[in-house]
């Protein structure tokens, strides 16, 4: 075993250059998957080095992880082996950056955030200024999360109202297959039917299909204007009041965010000063023309006064992206200060937002426990994040049977419920990617077909897949 | 089993006046809207899911093909039983189902036809977005199957963004959903990957689709010019502007030629291009991305504007633009469409590659494309009883494929490989991509019944062993 170890270093290093393998303790334990430690981690310089680790870890039989920046390592179930991390650090190139066409790709370790601002800037071309444009997904984690990760978790944030899914911006992409093949599918246009859509096989796979290498993402026109309006509420029917006034217009507001008190103090402290608890917050963020921004703010102030509205604030220019700056980075900000974050993330038809909320809020009233609840209000998506102090060691039972009484909801109009961030210990009591299908027969002669060996993040991913 | 026994059973699961199988019926369903022709044995037009499924299963037991078919308005022949076998056709499952408007969506059986269900939400103020230019006949099975497109994508998307799920009957007769109201289910996208797959992975019965608001405004603006490059670079720079409107169409001077025969538009016959731009969304702010466009037309010499005042306006400058593919007829009495597609920057290169194409076989050919996605339909025009021409056709054809792969563009924007373009799948896929897709292929019809033959070169080495 030694023997064969040494055996395969010396292939990886060769592969990748030996200052690129790394086998001692320390970075294993921070590529740890949930506690469980590889033997080692390996940063492909390029596609063609990802290629040949896969091709090597599959002559081999090595189970593999895929690692962006791990700002979703917390998601998946407990991997049932562990052999290799593939980190896809060092494939951070810029390919091609089309704003004529509106179209970026990248490899896969390019970091959104330093992408988004590269691409907001204007330029002179030909006497002509080119405005800035943007992808238009507001994924969590945006300060560290690479595009791969992103892609391969199918991580979306509040704009989705207006802008879509990774599913809606994705054309085109190149990943390592099982057998070390470097898979390209899709291409730079906007529409294509050549094929089969494997691109949509790939988003949200979490790496239990492939490796993706390279992406290209449909870009938008950055808008002109931008603002967010702030309301709090006495109460969740005064917001849902609101809300639902606001989905009855023919306004089209980008993001409409349901916060509970807690959530909003941590989001905007300034705004939330002196807030009572049992309070809801509404931020709905408004993007387009100058002359619709203007209108969607005052006919939304109006409305939110109308139902109730205690308090109200107009974010904009540097206060509007801090907001959802800070927004997109509560969770690694929170997992700092509570290593032991526990977050669920709960789907359902989007009419049933009401009685979710309601359910979650009189459910975890009764633990004691404090918690930030956030719902993507018209896309029937809400999170919930249990600040557990260290060392509460009952928190577990009380958060697994909150757990569960929200999946059996869920479940019954038709959403699910994930866990999204939690210790070894919850994960094991609770199905972490909510209760399966009818189309699961498929999802298990998908994976079977195109991971024979099962060698993609085993027992990863839903049904230990 | 043979066909007469084969009838015998299908008419023990489906009520035999819905079974047909007579010279004529087969005859009929032999063709679509390509060049392509082939008959069933059989034809079935089922009522239910049930009914679907018992007709599913028994195919999977006897390993007769199954192809799923709506009106036939496909352009690549992948509704024809190129391997014999039965048709089945969902005329009958044509019922909306439930318009959910708390939810934002719409449940339809696959035999819905689209202007139909689109007439239907715009009664309530609500819209389907995708609007392939057969949509008075079109089904949303068929769109789906085709992952169509239309004008509006440009904005919207196309079908695929408007899926939200759907009831599939499976290789055996197995039903399943996939996807539904919630979104983000954990688990692959599979809805997504039934959409655009032609009939090949599944026979959808249901289908769960997004409706939108149907917009306060909408603007129409008609720009004529006196080159297609002109045209061409208008569209580019309208994007450059910031602004991506609702549609961005083109036609060329053969395709307005014809249309003003047929029609009578009040388009110049002696103009290069015509561009159809149409805004729509909230009224605020339009009025000025309206004079940003007339801006922007003006800097490419566009030589006349008309911007429409109301809605019967508006009509008269889509008339041209939707009777196009049936105003050519007037010219020759056949055509086909190729669907390349390209990034949008190259337009002006690859039309012109285009138009020496056609010189180059000698064969006819007029543009009518939606330019904003920089999704080409040359429509080569020829007379299907000129064999000699015929062959000429298809070799334009496949020319001009290559000129959108070469400029990295794809062979089909909207319409779909069906066997007319399978000969092509290798110009953009190596031999490991395709690999990939025949392993979704098995994994969902590990047979090969459904739909055999379409989209994928090569055989798809299904185990013997099953």
């Amino acid at each position: 075993m030694a023997n064969s170890t040494t055996h395969r270093l010396e292939s990886l290093k060769g592969i990748v250059g030996p200052e690129y393998i790394k086998t001692d303790p320390e970075t294993l334990s921070t590529y740890a998957v949930d506690s469980v430690m590889p033997w080692a981690v390996v940063f492909p310089g390029d596609p063609g080095q990802l290629s040949e680790v896969v091709r090597l870890a599959c002559e081999e039989k090595l189970a593999l992880v895929p690692w962006g920046s791990g700002s979703k390592m917390a998601m998946g179930a407990l991997p049932s082996c562990l052999d290799l991390v593939i980190c896809t650090r060092r494939l951070n190139r810029i390919l091609d950056m089309d704003k004529a066409n509106l179209t970026l790709t990248v490899q896969a370790g390019v970091r959104f955030k330093e992408i988004q601002s590269s691409l907001v800037l204007q330029e002179k071309r030909n006497d002509r200024e080119r405005k800035g444009c943007f992808i238009p997904i507001s994924p969590p984690c945006r300060h560290s999360a690479t595009l791969g990760g992103i892609i391969a978790a199918n991580s979306s944030g509040p704009t989705r109202l207006l802008y879509g899914l990774p599913r809606d911006i994705v054309l085109g992409v190149h990943y390592v297959g099982p057998n070390g093949e470097i898979i390209r599918m899709g291409g730079k246009t906007v529409k294509n039917v050549s094929g089969y859509d494997m691109c949509k096989l790939m988003i949200g796979s979490h790496g239990s299909l492939g490796i993706l290498c390279e992406m290209t993402l449909r870009l938008l026109p950055l808008p002109e204007s931008a603002g967010t309006f702030l309301s709090v509420f006495a109460g969740l029917s005064e917001a849902s009041r609101f809300v639902d006034r606001v989905f009855e217009t023919s306004l089209l507001p980008a993001a409409v965010e349901i916060l509970n008190s807690m959530a909003f103090e941590l989001m905007a402290p300034d705004v939330a000063a002196g807030l009572r608890t049992g309070r809801f917050a509404v931020a709905a963020a408004l993007e387009g023309f100058q002359e619709a921004v203007d209108r969607m703010e005052s006919e939304i102030r109006e409305m939110a006064l109308e139902s109730g509205a205690e308090k109200d604030s107009y974010l904009q220019d540097h206060q509007h992206h801090d907001f959802w700056n800070h927004y997109s980075n509560l969770v690694p900000g929170l997992s700092e200060c509570y290593p032991d974050l526990v977050s669920l993330k709960l789907n359902y038809p989007i009419s049933t937002y009401i009685e979710v909320i309601e359910l979650a809020d009189s459910l975890i009233s009764d633990t004691q426990l404090d918690y930030a609840l956030l719902a993507h209000a018209g896309s029937g998506i809400a999170q919930i994040h249990f600040l557990v102090d260290q060392g509460d060691t009952k928190a577990t039972d009380r958060i697994a049977l909150v757990a569960e009484r929200l999946l059996d909801r869920c479940k019954r109009i038709g959403g699910n419920l994930v866990i999204e961030r939690a210790k070894p210990e919850l994960k094991q009591r609770l199905p972490v990617w909510g209760l399966p299908r009818e189309d699961m027969i498929l999802i298990r002669r998908i994976k079977k077909e195109m991971d024979p060996l099962g060698l993609f993040c085993p027992g990863r991913f839903i049904r230990g897949i | 089993m043979d066909t007469q026994e084969l009838i015998d059973r299908i008419k023990k699961i489906v009520e035999p006046d819905y079974v047909l199988s007579s010279e004529m019926d087969l005859t009929l369903y032999s063709y679509d809207a390509s060049l392509e022709r082939d008959r069933p044995e059989v034809v079935v037009l089922p009522s239910s899911t049930e009914e679907v499924s018992g007709v599913v299963a028994l195919a999977y037991r006897e390993k007769i093909p199954v192809v799923a078919r709506g009106s036939g308005t496909n352009l690549s022949g992948g509704t024809i039983p190129t391997k014999g076998g039965i048709v089945v056709h969902f005329s009958r499952m044509n019922r909306i189902l439930e318009i959910d408007i708390p939810n934002r969506t719409v449940t339809v059986e696959p035999g819905v036809i689209t202007l139909d269900l689109q007439n239907h939400l715009l009664n309530q103020g609500l819209v389907y977005a995708p609007d392939p230019a057969s949509q008075k006949v079109s089904t949303l099975g068929g769109n789906l199957g085709e992952n169509s497109g239309g004008p509006h994508c440009l904005k919207y998307g196309v079908t695929t963004n408007h899926v939200l799920g759907a009831e599939v009957v499976l290789y055996d007769g197995t039903v399943v959903w996939t996807g539904g109201k919630s979104q983000d289910h954990p688990g692959y996208d599979l809805t997504g990957l039934l959409v655009g797959s032609e009939g090949t992975l599944g026979l959808v019965t249901k289908i769960i689709l997004k409706i939108l608001r149907a917009p306060e405004a909408i603007k129409t603006i008609l720009a004529l010019y006196d080159t297609i490059e002109d045209a061409s670079n208008t569209v580019s720079a309208i994007i450059a502007e910031g602004i991506v409107p609702a549609t961005l169409e083109m036609m060329d001077n053969l395709i307005m030629t014809a249309v003003e025969e047929s029609i009578h538009a009040g388009y110049p016959l002696d103009a290069a291009a015509v561009l159809i731009i149409e805004l729509d969304g909230m009224s605020d702010g339009m009025d000025r991305q309206a004079r940003k466009i007339l801006e922007v037309c003006k800097r490419h010499h566009v030589r006349e504007i008309q911007l429409a005042k109301d809605d019967a306006e508006r009509e008269r400058l889509w008339a041209g633009r939707k009777g196009a593919f049936g105003a050519v007829a007037r010219l020759r009495p056949s055509y086909m469409v190729c669907d390349g597609t390209v990034a949008r920057t190259k337009l002006p290169q690859v039309l012109s590659r285009v138009l020496e194409t056609g010189k180059k076989y000698g064969v006819l050919i007029g543009n009518v494309f939606h330019a904003g996605d920089g999704n080409l339909h040359p429509l080569i025009l020829f007379d299907e009883r000129d064999e000699a021409e015929l062959e000429r056709v298809r070799k334009a054809a496949s020319e001009i494929l290559k000129i959108c792969a070469d400029a990295g563009g794809t062979i089909s924007g909207e319409h779909g490989i069906g066997v007319e373009k399978i000969k092509e799948m290798p110009l953009i896929f190596s031999d490991s991509d395709l690999e990939a897709m025949r392993q979704v292929k098995r994994a969902f019809d590990p047979e090969d019944i459904l739909n055999p033959g379409k989209i994928l070169p090569g055989t798809l080495g299904v185990p013997q062993n099953g």
